[in-house]
């Protein structure tokens, strides 16, 4: 049993009728009680986790029912003892699942293609909620799904009076996040689609909404520059222009480090438009890009 | 800024949590030795006493040192001592929105299901090797820039919550997710830095179905440490192809 992997199918698909936000499972073992916490490490839930963004569950989790190990795309279960076995395995990875799948492209994990799953098991299981109250230990159900709480409404349709500044919904469609990039930036689709690696129709249609499922790197990414984009929009730059010809760091523009992925030079820089640019720690602990300059 | 409810990547009750996981700015640990401010002495007026060192389950603190100054520049070690701030038992009245009490970093559920407190406002040194073991919490992304947006508020009441911010708790937890990985497998933190000042292979392209175009990436003469915020899951899978080969 030490070792039994489930995969589960492609992470990517469609966004549910009615999404729903967890910010994380909660496994809480019967026999002692402990219990340990698989939280989502992205920004603020934004875009859509998938299992490749929830923690692994290591050795200190560990206990006389076993351990957890969530890698990119399947749960293993090790060292198995203490009455679980393959079914109640199962049974849990299933009510993963479904709990996850309230979160929007994991609904697309497919429980068909795990087979059968039966309640019970040496288990507990929560979904977390936003508002929930993290360290309460479940009491000893077997399996509890305490649901999530409804996304947030989307922020309202820009008005030539009051024109869109607030943020986008953390689980706002792929669709208006482009859009809202397109808008911002003021860029074309084919300079945003070269940060992104991708054809310009493809920018296009997520902008659109014919493409709504792009890979899960391109997704975080979108997130990432839809919020450096909000903070130069609230401070007031013209952004389009920063973007394109502003000199930053080593003679290039702020598009063209974006271009090179070095989205933490662009986001410091932005901070401190207006304003000299101060030295900065060498990023990390290694001395940073020098090595290969 | 809003502060997460779930700030937590690992959080146990018992040491040591995330094992493989360099220890970093964030982590909360257990039965450390905290010192407290010198006091007068009782009968001799004008003498200061230094307090005796706190330890056992209730001695709790936060790791608060930034990054770059808690660990060698060439070595990637950690420093002898860090700066750890005391942690306490919520004081009651206080909850989420956590607003105000800046001095305070919440630490909501983080011992059976109650809520903590780490105090900047009396942060201590410790020794680094007190620390090994001794972990029973990391904060994820969001805590981590939750962490950091509180300490720039506490020193400085700095009231807005850059995107920098954002970039320098990715990049941190992208870092330590695969130093936590390259340890779990060779059993060392050591050689893990310099691999990542290795140039970055590129990020492939897609064709216009979203299919990966095979050998389309290039690089950029970047090092992956520079691209780790933007291009993260490019360089895990370097990462792979390394650890697999």
């Amino acid at each position: 049993m030490v070792g039994e992997v489930v995969t589960f199918g492609s992470p990517l698909g469609g966004v549910p009728a009615a999404p729903q936000r967890v910010d994380g499972i909660r496994v809480v073992t019967r026999e002692n009680g402990r219990y340990c916490d698989l939280m989502p490490s992205t920004l603020s839930s934004y875009l859509l986790p998938t299992l490749a963004d929830f923690s692994l569950v290591r050795r200190e989790t560990r206990s006389p029912a076993g351990s957890w190990r969530l890698t990119a795309d399947a749960v293993a279960y090790e060292e198995i003892g203490g009455g679980a076995d393959l079914s109640g395995l199962r049974a849990l990875v299933g009510d993963v699942t479904a709990g996850l799948g309230s979160i929007g492209l994991v609904t697309q994990i497919s429980l068909r293609a795990l087979g059968g799953f039966e309640a019970g098991g040496p288990l507990a299981l929560t979904t977390l909620g936003p508002a929930a109250r993290m360290g309460a230990v479940v009491p000893e159900a077997t399996i509890a799904i305490a649901q999530a709480s409804p996304v947030v409404e989307p922020a309202p349709a820009a008005t030539e009076e009051s024109p869109a500044i607030e943020p986008l919904a953390a689980d706002a469609p792929v669709s208006a996040i482009a859009s809202r990039i397109t808008a911002l930036s003021g860029l074309s689709d084919e300079l945003l689609a070269a940060l992104f690696k991708v054809e310009r129709e493809t920018f296009c249609r997520w902008r659109t909404g014919a493409l709504t499922n792009p890979r899960v790197g391109n997704r975080r990414r979108l997130g990432l520059l839809l919020a450096l984009l909000e903070e130069l929009q609230a401070g007031q730059v013209i952004i389009k222009d920063w973007l394109l010809n502003g000199a930053v760091s080593d003679g290039l523009t702020p598009y063209e480090l974006l271009e090179r992925g070095r989205i933490d030079e662009v986001a410091y820089a932005a901070a401190a438009i207006g304003q000299p640019l101060a030295g900065r720690d060498s990023p990390g602990w290694g001395g940073g890009r020098a090595a290969v300059r | 800024m809003p502060y997460p409810p779930a700030p937590y990547l690992y959080r146990t009750e018992e040491p040591h949590a995330g094992p493989d996981r360099p220890l970093s700015q964030g982590d909360v640990f257990v039965d450390i030795p905290l010192v407290g401010a010198a006091r007068l002495h009782p009968k001799q007026p004008g003498t200061w006493v230094q307090t005796k060192p706190r330890t056992g389950p209730n001695a709790l603190g936060l790791f608060v040192t930034h990054p770059c100054a808690s660990r060698s520049q060439t070595t990637y070690e950690l420093a002898p001592f860090v700066s750890i701030a005391p942690v306490v038992r919520c004081p009651g009245g206080w909850g989420p929105p956590w607003d105000g009490y800046y001095a305070l970093v919440p630490l909501p559920g983080l011992r059976n299901g109650d809520d903590y407190v780490a105090k900047l406002d009396e942060v201590c040194s410790v020794p680094s090797e007190a620390l090994i073991g001794h972990r029973i919490a990391c904060l994820n992304q969001d805590g981590v820039e939750a962490t950091v947006d509180r300490l720039a508020m506490n020193s400085l009441r700095f009231p807005e919550t850059p995107m920098h911010y954002t970039t320098e708790a990715a990049r941190l937890t992208n870092e330590l997710n695969l130093w936590e990985r390259w340890s779990a497998h060779y059993g060392t933190e050591a050689g893990f830095q310099d691999w990542l000042n290795e140039p970055f292979g590129g990020q492939p392209s897609e064709d216009a179905n979203g299919d990966l175009i095979p050998g389309s990436a290039e690089p950029t003469g970047e090092a992956r440490r520079a691209v780790l915020a933007w291009n993260y899951e490019e360089v895990s899978a370097e990462l792979d192809a390394h650890l697999s080969g």
